[in-house]
């Protein structure tokens, strides 16, 4: 397949690039920068015949429409994830809008999107139960608001793609990946709050949704390949989640420093959030802007824990996360040392 | 009475800033949104409460027939903007500069005369409580004749020159120009000696760092812009025969040195008068840091006054003239550029 990769300098973007041109596919690979480009040359190495890379921002489509010819499928992985909403509307937002448009006039209708876990209603469900595709996202307009930047963008992203799928008869496939986690900074991925020096662990043996990054590469091309999963929504997290206390052992058995844990219950830090949030709503309109720790919303989104299964995953790409947590790390530590 | 019908051209990240007046206002009546991209004009009629999105104008300006209009665009489409607005008789806010030169912008204004309409250029920070305060310092004869000004902006610089003659720096200087005029009594300059730079890595940004000497009259302005130092502000100075004062519109505070009681004593009565202020300010700033009230809050007053001034049948909350000496000093302030 030819394969048309937006996002493709960025951290699971530089993996779906290898991990297609090292399945045979031949790859358009937009990026934004010369040093991206770079990386990702290096990145692929000995494939890299197959890798075609494209320098532009995707709202300014002259820069990269033409290299849609001939395209297959279009893996959708570019967002804006930082700088507050309105960058965010535009890097992901407006960019998808661009890409959507660039694509119908085209005439190229397959699409592998990749939104995120971010997007369900994690407020709606009790704590402990299951969280799979049958949960709807976060629809209601009201509650769209009250979510964190990044989780509205990708809620309106995820619209936009819908609303493509059925005007213009995309063949569509949205696959909702947990936190990716495995590049430089291995204390990420939904692991806690970092307050100064200190690590707030918010239940501390909160089963974390997340998915090593080559695993999630994978799941991500297979979705490409295959053509069941065409009309499909589907979540990625690895077989093998760790608590936030056993990942925070493993990397300290590695050498990664972890700063020093307080744990706090999850129940604490929801009846604090849920006061603030109704004297927030009573005496100052709901205008206070509240560390996110202490937003209902938003800790729910992040800590609340649930049962999240990948049975839909593997059932529809035939994947198999390939990599367990601790050889993720391992693989991930090894890469942080090469020069 | 009826409300005012506003419409809002460009729905990026400063609309926000004019959305929440527009809004909340009893005034005004959010007629239309729009803009280039569907997704955008579509946040807005949802988020609030836009009567409906628009992506063209002309079809925007046919099927609403505004009253008033907000163009939010980046500068380089102000001057269509506002004729093609002018023209379908609306008053029109534009956000700075409406043109890069005073040459591009006395058309306008002598159009917006022709049709009876306003034409106003964003003055926003006229109206903060900072600037506010310190008119009251000099109406009330507090600070003796005004000597000097002094205007330092430390700012993030764009990287790329906006295509305007004052490059990166253009973002700002309408800013600096109209406060350092107005501080000064909104007289003509006599003359403007600047020295411009370019210091950062971003050759695209044109100018980064501008150093520029206003005479007017007796008294002089001095303004600094530079994405430099750290940290950021937006620092200005008033020194008068009898006093001076301080103060900074990002994190604002206000430090008076004014004549109290005799020599020996004086300085050390301002320095107690102005501690205890910081005091206040701190607490002050970290209330308004939660509650969201920004640097942009003189934007809601200058709107209102402007609301209510349309409504009433008063002038303007700043006038023709302030508008074009504002553009004229720029223009001296760029001829003085020699890249």
């Amino acid at each position: 397949m030819k394969l048309f990769i937006t996002g493709a300098g960025g951290f699971l973007g530089t993996a779906v690039v290898e991990q297609a041109t090292r399945r045979g596919h031949a790859v358009v690979a937009l990026v934004r920068s010369a040093s991206s480009e770079q990386s990702l040359r290096e990145r692929v190495g000995d494939t890299a015949d197959a890798l075609e890379t494209v320098r532009g921002d995707l709202r300014r489509p002259d820069d990269w429409v033409g290299a849609l010819a001939g395209v297959d499928a279009v893996i959708h992985l570019a967002a804006t994830k930082s700088g507050g909403f309105y960058p965010q509307f535009a890097g992901t937002v407006i960019a998808t809008e661009s890409l959507l448009a660039a694509m119908a006039k085209a005439s190229i209708d397959r699409l592998i999107h990749v939104s995120t876990f971010s997007v369900y209603d994690y407020q709606a469900r009790a704590a402990g139960s299951r969280l799979d595709e049958s949960v709807p996202a976060e629809t209601a307009e009201s509650k769209v608001m009250g979510r964190d930047d990044y989780a509205r963008t990708k809620l309106y992203q995820e619209r936009l793609v819908a609303e493509a799928a059925i005007e213009h008869g995309m063949a569509v496939t949205i696959l909702r990946p947990g936190a990716v986690w495995g590049g430089d900074d291995l204390w990420d991925g939904g692991t806690g709050q970092i307050v100064g020096p200190l690590w707030v662990a918010a239940g501390d043996g909160v089963t974390n949704k997340f998915t090593y990054v080559e695993n999630c590469a994978e799941a991500i091309v297979l979705a490409a390949e295959r053509p069941e999963s065409i009309g499909q929504t589907i979540n990625i997290v690895d077989d093998d989640p760790p608590s936030q206390r056993d990942y925070a052992q493993m990397l300290r058995q590695r050498g990664v420093d972890v700063p020093k844990a307080v744990p706090v219950p999850f129940a604490l830090l929801k009846a604090m959030a849920t006061v603030l949030d109704k004297a927030n709503r009573r005496f100052v309109g709901g205008r206070a802007r509240l560390p996110s720790m202490l937003v209902p919303a938003h800790l729910d989104a992040r800590f609340k824990p649930f049962d999240c299964p990948n049975d839909r995953a593997k059932a529809v790409l035939g994947w198999r996360p390939r990599y367990s947590v601790a050889e993720g790390l391992d693989r991930a530590i090894a890469r942080r040392r090469q020069p | 009475m009826s409300r005012i019908k506003v419409a809002v051209i460009g729905c990026g990240a400063i609309s926000q800033e004019h959305f929440r007046y527009l809004s909340s206002s009893e005034l005004v009546d959010l007629a239309a949104v729009c803009d280039v991209s569907p997704s955008a004009g579509r946040y807005a009629v949802d988020r609030f409460g836009a009567s409906k999105a628009y992506t063209d104008v002309a079809t925007m300006l046919t099927e609403v027939n505004p009253d008033a209009i907000h163009i939010l665009t980046p500068p380089g489409s102000h001057r269509a903007l506002v004729e093609q607005c002018l023209r379908a008789d609306a008053h029109v806010i534009c956000e700075k500069p409406i043109t890069f030169t005073s040459a591009e912008l006395m058309p306008l204004l002598a159009l917006a005369g022709e049709r009876g309409r306003w034409l106003l250029e964003n003055h926003n920070y006229r109206f903060n409580d900072q600037t506010i305060a310190l008119d009251g310092y000099l109406s009330s004869g507090a600070l003796g004749d005004v000597h000097s000004v002094d205007v330092v902006m430390s700012v993030p610089m764009p990287d790329s020159d906006l295509g305007a003659p004052a490059g990166a720096v253009h973002d700002y200087i309408t800013h600096a120009s109209y406060l350092a005029l107005h501080l000064l009594g909104d007289r003509d300059v006599d003359d403007v000696r600047a020295r411009w730079r370019l210091t950062g890595p971003g050759r695209a940004a044109r100018y980064d760092d501008l150093a520029a000497l206003i005479g007017v009259g007796d008294s002089h302005a001095t303004i600094r812009i530079s994405g430099v130092p750290r940290p950021m502000a937006f620092r200005i100075v008033v020194r008068g025969s009898k006093g001076a004062v301080e103060t900074d519109m990002f994190q604002p505070y206000l430090r008076a040195d004014l004549e109290r009681g005799d020599a020996q004593l004086g300085p050390l009565v301002n320095h107690a008068a102005n501690g205890f202020g910081l005091l206040k300010a701190t607490a002050r700033n970290l209330g308004n840091k939660i509650l969201q009230k920004g640097a942009y809050h003189g934007l809601d007053r200058f709107l209102a006054r402007f609301y209510e001034a349309l409504a009433a049948g008063g002038p303007p909350p700043i006038s023709v003239a302030e508008l074009v000496r504002t553009s004229r000093l720029i223009d001296a302030l760029v001829a003085e550029a020699t890249l």
